[in-house]
């Protein structure tokens, strides 16, 4: 039980600094180096317990994989009766939360992930149209480009966040607060 | 004014920067690409960082440029807003496609001087929407310039690495959705 916990406790370290350096250095330059030193563990730990950087990429997206369709169930709970204003900025307001908390597969899913299986990030994206259809149907509108688009602006607004650039998002909410605008502008056509 | 050689490198460093990112590119995969030798690309710009930063300021120059073509070419040219969206969309697909090693470069790289030159994109497209859009819109010029900018971005990038996102039907569909605000 104790020897359980403790395999856990070291791959988990090892999977959150891999997490880390691939996202900021890309796939190509991270080295397991690295990774090893941000983790706190030996390259020979980290070689024993993944065994080659390739295979320590795809167990990062794995646990990605699961850690978004966890936190994605969040986003589509049922809503209460609210004004469609109201519920898209709740909506854009999670949505961003959501982006925020997983920026790091996010981003290494559109820069890196060359896997045949259709990550988790893109089946979220999918079903943010899919939801807003059912809840807002609108003949006119063209839903796949609009949760697409949604989460593209949420997403690049991250990427400002990430590298710490400020200039597009300095006000932040009210930016989110115009956004909101322009969503629902299109769904109240 | 740059060289054949100078220019070939440089092209081949934007290339192999984007490809495999600031870190991992080599100054041998840049020269080998240049059809010249890595000696010959020291001798030209030094050191690595160097040339990177070669590659990110001639691409900004151009970038502006570009930008500023299509501010010009468009500019109080149209009597509606769909028929200036539907213009502008097109051509900021057009910029993205020609730009975007450049681009995704300077996004996804942690370069102070990105910052504030976003920031001046943003704003100096904010003002060309608010221009070429009526007066009582409800729509923020400036968000609806980076909503156009951030979607065009993603979905360019998708077809840069072999992505088959249907890159076609997403602009037509983001032209469709924003005329439903005019």
């Amino acid at each position: 039980m104790t020897d359980t916990l403790k395999k856990t406790g070291t791959e988990e370290k090892i999977l959150d600094a891999a997490l880390k350096v691939f996202a900021r250095k890309g796939y190509d330059a991270a080295t397991t180096r690295a990774i090893a030193e941000e983790s706190g563990f030996t390259e020979m730990t980290l070689f024993r317990k993944f065994q080659t950087k390739k295979n320590l990429f795809d167990q990062v997206m794995n646990r990605g994989n699961k850690q978004i369709e966890k936190d994605a169930a969040k986003l589509f709970i049922p809503q209460d009766d609210k004004n469609v204003r109201e519920f898209v900025k709740s909506f854009v307001l999670s949505l961003d939360e959501f982006v925020l908390t997983n920026f790091e597969y996010f981003h290494l899913t559109i820069l890196e992930d060359n896997s045949k299986i259709k990550p988790n990030v893109r089946l979220t994206i999918d079903y943010i149209s899919e939801y807003f259809k059912e809840h807002y149907p609108n003949k006119e509108l063209d839903y796949i480009a609009f949760g697409y688009s949604m989460s593209t602006f949420i997403y690049s607004l991250n990427i400002d966040r990430y590298y710490r650039r400020t200039a597009t998002i300095e006000n932040y909410d009210e930016l989110l607060d115009k956004f909101t605008d322009i969503l629902c502008c299109m769904l109240e056509n | 004014m740059t060289n054949e050689t100078e220019k070939k490198i440089l092209n081949a460093a934007l290339n192999v920067f984007a490809k495999k990112g600031k870190d991992a590119a080599t100054t041998k995969a840049i020269a080998e690409q240049a059809g010249r030798t890595e000696m010959t690309l020291f001798r030209k710009f030094g050191t690595k960082k160097n040339l990177f930063d070669m590659v990110m300021i001639q691409n900004m120059k151009k970038m502006q440029t570009d930008m500023e073509t299509i501010v010009n070419d468009l500019d109080n040219k149209f009597e509606t807003p769909d028929v200036f969206l539907e213009n502008y969309i097109r051509r900021i697909v057009q910029f993205y496609k020609n730009n975007i090693e450049a681009i995704t470069l300077m996004i996804n790289n942690d370069n102070p001087n990105v910052d504030s030159l976003m920031g001046d994109i943003n704003n100096y497209v904010g003002k060309f929407i608010k221009r070429n859009l009526p007066k009582d819109s409800k729509v923020d010029p400036k968000t609806l310039g980076i909503f156009i900018n951030t979607y065009i971005y993603s979905l360019t990038l998708e077809v840069f690495n072999n992505r088959n996102i249907q890159f076609d039907e997403k602009i037509e569909g983001m032209i469709n959705n924003i005329n439903l605000c005019f």
